[in-house]
């Protein structure tokens, strides 16, 4: 890879107190979109908090463009490239929407206040906001903050997006358009995505990277992650004690992952499948939570 | 916009209501906050209609040609587009709304309900700056603090740092808002200054360069707020530390002003409330350059200390090495003694007023007005005022002097000032009446009592310090002295001058420990420490003299005017040979003398 045009990193360790969030990370994210997954916990917003250079690693490297964000030169020409969407963004409550990305704009360093304004009003219509902008934050509801949150990442159409779960608390048509929204602004751009949902990562990226307890379990395309489970996912009338992960799908039928049981028959597997084999039990738990 | 303003303007309304309340009715207060109600009911009909539903989000449009951030702007660019963004923050903030609302009170107050009443100095209305800085200063150190730790207390954080921006360029935003309370208090001042100017032709006296580092200092006050608020978010987040703070530089700053009072204080010039001098005699004697360079030098090292949160550089620190030498320097400068040659020409005037002054003549009144030379508006003031008097008097009393002095005491001095004196501090003298420097209407009523007391061979003391006034009660005298004060006057005023309104209103009077008795009905005196008193009847029956034809009344005056000046002379007579009726007996005035003053 040509590590000018992508984001790698090396070794990376993390720890907060005596929990491993990160144990020797090796991961290389290239332009597209580049998913992440994993169960809370695994390590994944440790790592986005990392490329987005607000978080230190312990050890190792992260080589972002050629930049090397340990230095003030390189985390300046990391920032200088960066769109970074927080998993939990605060926002000024007493802000109207146009005047907070207009304070990210300016953080930005779009000091300029005609192409500054004109760069607001259009991220601020690429997420449907445009009516509202004059709008106090406090008065929008949670969707229409996450859309904010996600204005102020594309200002200034960055190279590099980290996006910490962006289509948390977005319904299935928002979520949606955060596709669309990606396939035309990020045209190009290095897009690191954590997210719990699988058919996301199906649908929008060209890799995907699994972290499980604070390492890589795989690294590769989605279809890669759906092809681990290939020859193990069954469908059957009744629940199988011995399957390692089973659940009742849509249909009345019971998906089963691992082992044939009685009756089932195979069926094509979803990265979602390969993902849960690979996170097994505490995974499915959690996805279903989220 | 206009819904950004309901926050400070509530602010404002909410303070300026209440400032109201503490100088009168409710009704009162709507003087206060009717202007406000006008303009919170404007942006109630002109603001725009919020959104009432769920803002879809559409199939994003076709992408406009790829924005191009050609070059990023430096930090002083970005630093003062931030500085913008948070100068507007602050400007809509209600903590700042509050600082505001004290603005309007003071305003509205002196400026405005007792315009009238002004009748100091222009160096002494000019002093108040700083002090009418501090509600503002206080408000904006909260609204600052609050600004710094905005990003913390929302959770922005980890998004602002992850911009190329970094956070001492935010900082120097944050201290670049200092103009917003700058720009405010100035204007507050020019606007202050001119209803003054305009509405209170009282006041007088030469503004000299001494005094403009005083009025300066107010702006700088409300800078060095901004500065303080922001290096306290910078260090410390928790949210009371600006309340904390405000107390703490409010009670140091009280206690170096108040220090040595009443006297001279040298360490006034340590308090943000400035140099106070008791009189304006020794007003060129207080260190206002090094109290400007002070506040400044304060100022500047509180930026510092905001800056070394994020940055610890030579140019840091050298200019906080600056602030520090320079704020020592003036400390040491500013509480030194007075230089000897002010100094000498301060013991000069007040030994040796005469010397130092100038003095009109009544054309019909055997009296005449001496000033220090620069207060020659104070003197036409006193003329005008004393001159009808003067002229009511007959042509056998002796002239007298209207003589302007030092109102104070030799504590009231700086030491070298004391060492330098070679007489005593002149009191009053024969045949003068000792005035200082008030020329409001309160102070020219004064006057003319005295001057009429002063006819009438009455020498009433410049202070009645702690004695109390003395009675005159039922002396035709009394009742004569005010006749002859209220010459000149329409009856309205002259009637006034015999009234006192709202008897045993202690807030009114402002005399303590009253009750509705003979001495508070016979206070008449146009202030509390008024040296005589007189009973309620003689105050009837001098307004039955001015209700009676004038020159029935001047003839009768003038006729036996050694008898109405002697203190055996009882009122009824007085009455009886103008052909008045009776008051009836005089009360008993029990003087109150803890109670006075």
């Amino acid at each position: 890879m040509n590590v000018t045009t992508g984001v790698s990193v090396y070794g990376l360790r993390r720890r907060f107190g005596a929990t491993v969030a990160l144990d020797g990370v090796d991961a290389t994210f290239v332009p597209g979109v580049n998913g992440l997954l994993g169960p809370n916990g695994a390590g994944k917003t440790t790592l986005l908090r990392i490329l987005a250079t607000v978080l230190r690693p312990d050890g190792g490297t992260v080589d972002a463009f050629g930049h090397d964000p340990s230095t003030a030169e390189g985390r300046l020409a990391v920032r200088r490239r960066l769109g970074y969407l927080p998993q939990e963004p605060g926002f000024h409550r007493q802000f109207t929407a146009f005047e907070f990305v207009d304070y990210v704009a300016i953080l930005k360093e779009w000091a300029d206040r005609k192409p500054r304004h004109d760069e607001v009003r259009r991220v601020l219509s690429l997420v449907g906001l445009e009516a509202v902008m004059h709008k106090r934050i406090g008065q929008l509801s949670g969707g229409m903050r996450r859309r904010l949150g996600i204005a102020q990442a594309f200002i200034g159409r960055p190279t590099l997006l980290v996006l910490d779960e962006p289509t948390a608390g977005l319904d299935p048509e928002q979520r949606l358009r955060f596709r669309e929204l990606l396939g035309t602004e990020a045209a190009g751009s290095t897009v690191l995505l954590s997210t719990h949902q699988t058919d996301d990562v199906a649908a929008l990226c060209q890799s995907v990277v699994v972290l499980l307890e604070g390492s890589v379990r795989y690294a590769g395309a989605p279809g890669g992650l759906a092809a681990m489970a290939d020859g193990r996912v069954w469908l059957a009338a009744d629940r199988d004690e011995r399957a390692q992960l089973a659940w009742i799908a849509g249909d009345g039928q019971v998906r089963h992952i691992g082992d044939p049981p009685r009756g089932a028959h195979l069926v094509e597997p979803t990265v979602e499948d390969g993902y849960l084999l690979l996170a097994g039990r505490t995974a499915i738990e959690q996805a279903g939570a989220a | 916009m206009s819904r950004r303003l309901v926050p400070v303007l509530s602010a404002v309304l909410a303070t300026a209501f209440f400032g109201g309340l503490a100088f009168g009715s409710p009704a009162s207060s709507l003087v206060f906050v009717g202007p406000i109600v006008a303009l919170l009911a404007w942006v109630a009909v002109h603001r725009r209609r919020p959104a009432r539903e769920e803002a879809g989000w559409a199939a994003p449009a076709p992408a406009p040609a790829r924005p191009v951030l050609a070059v990023p702007g430096t930090p002083r660019q970005v630093a003062a587009a931030l500085g913008r963004a948070e100068s507007h923050e602050l400007a809509f903030s209600a903590w700042f709304g509050v600082g505001l609302g004290f603005l309007v009170v003071i305003f509205v107050t002196f400026a405005v309900i007792y315009a009238d009443d002004n009748g100091q100095v222009w160096v002494e209305m000019v002093g108040m700056s700083p002090w009418f800085a501090h509600p503002l200063a206080g408000m904006t150190i909260v609204a600052a603090h609050r600004a710094a730790t905005r990003p913390a207390r929302d959770g922005t954080g980890e998004l602002f740092e992850s911009c190329p921006t970094e956070p001492v360029v935010r900082t120097l935003a944050l201290l670049r808002t200092a103009a917003v309370p700058v720009g405010v208090f100035t204007a507050f001042l020019v606007a202050y200054s001119v209803a003054l100017y305009l509405g209170s032709p009282a006041i007088h006296g030469p503004l000299p360069f001494h005094a403009l580092p005083v009025l300066a200092a107010g702006p700088v006050l409300v800078a060095g707020a901004v500065f303080l608020g922001v290096a306290l978010g910078s260090w410390v987040r928790f949210a009371l530390a600006p309340v904390v703070a405000v107390v703490a530089v409010g009670f140091f700053a009280l206690r170096l002003a108040a220090a040595g009072d009443p006297g001279w204080n040298g360490s006034s010039a340590l308090s943000t409330f400035g140099p106070q001098a008791d009189s304006p005699v020794v007003a060129g004697l207080l260190p206002t350059w090094w109290y400007l360079l002070w506040v400044t030098a304060l100022g500047l090292g509180v930026a510092v200390v905001a800056l070394l949160r994020f940055r610890r550089d030579r140019p840091v620190w050298l200019t906080g090495a600056t602030a520090v030498a320079v704020a020592v320097a003036a400390a040491l400068l500013g509480t030194a003694p007075p230089g000897g040659g002010e100094a000498q020409r301060v013991a000069d005037l007040v030994a040796y007023p005469t010397e130092h002054q100038a003095c009109d003549r009544s054309a019909g009144a055997p009296l005449r007005v001496c000033t220090y030379r620069p207060y020659r508006d104070l003197r036409q003031r006193v003329l005008a005022a004393v001159d009808p008097v003067g002229r009511a008097l007959p042509s056998t009393v002796r002239p007298m002097t209207i003589r302007q002095g030092f109102g104070g005491d030799e504590t009231d001095l700086p030491s070298r000032v004391r060492r330098l004196l070679r007489t005593e501090i002149p009191e009053q003298g024969e045949g003068e009446i000792k005035i200082e420097y008030a020329g409001d209407g309160a102070a020219l009523q004064e006057y003319r009592l005295r001057v009429a007391f002063a006819g009438l061979g009455l020498r009433l003391p410049a202070d009645t310090g702690d004695e109390g006034p003395m009675s005159i009660a039922g002396q035709a005298r009394g009742v004569v002295a005010l006749w002859l004060a209220a010459r000149g006057l329409d009856l309205e005023e002259a009637l006034h001058l015999a009234t006192v309104e709202n008897p045993g209103d202690s807030d009114e009077n402002l005399v303590r420990g009253g009750g509705n008795d003979a001495f508070e009905r016979g206070l008449a005196w146009p202030n509390m420490c008024g040296p005589v008193v007189w009973s309620p009847q003689d105050l009837e029956a001098a307004r039955a003299l001015m209700r009676a034809p004038e020159a029935k009344v001047a003839a009768v005056v003038e006729r036996n005017f050694v008898r109405w000046s002697d203190p055996t002379t009882a009122t009824d007579e007085l009455l009886g040979e103008l052909g008045l009726p009776s008051a009836g007996a005089s009360e008993t005035v029990v003087i109150r003398t803890e109670a006075h003053c």
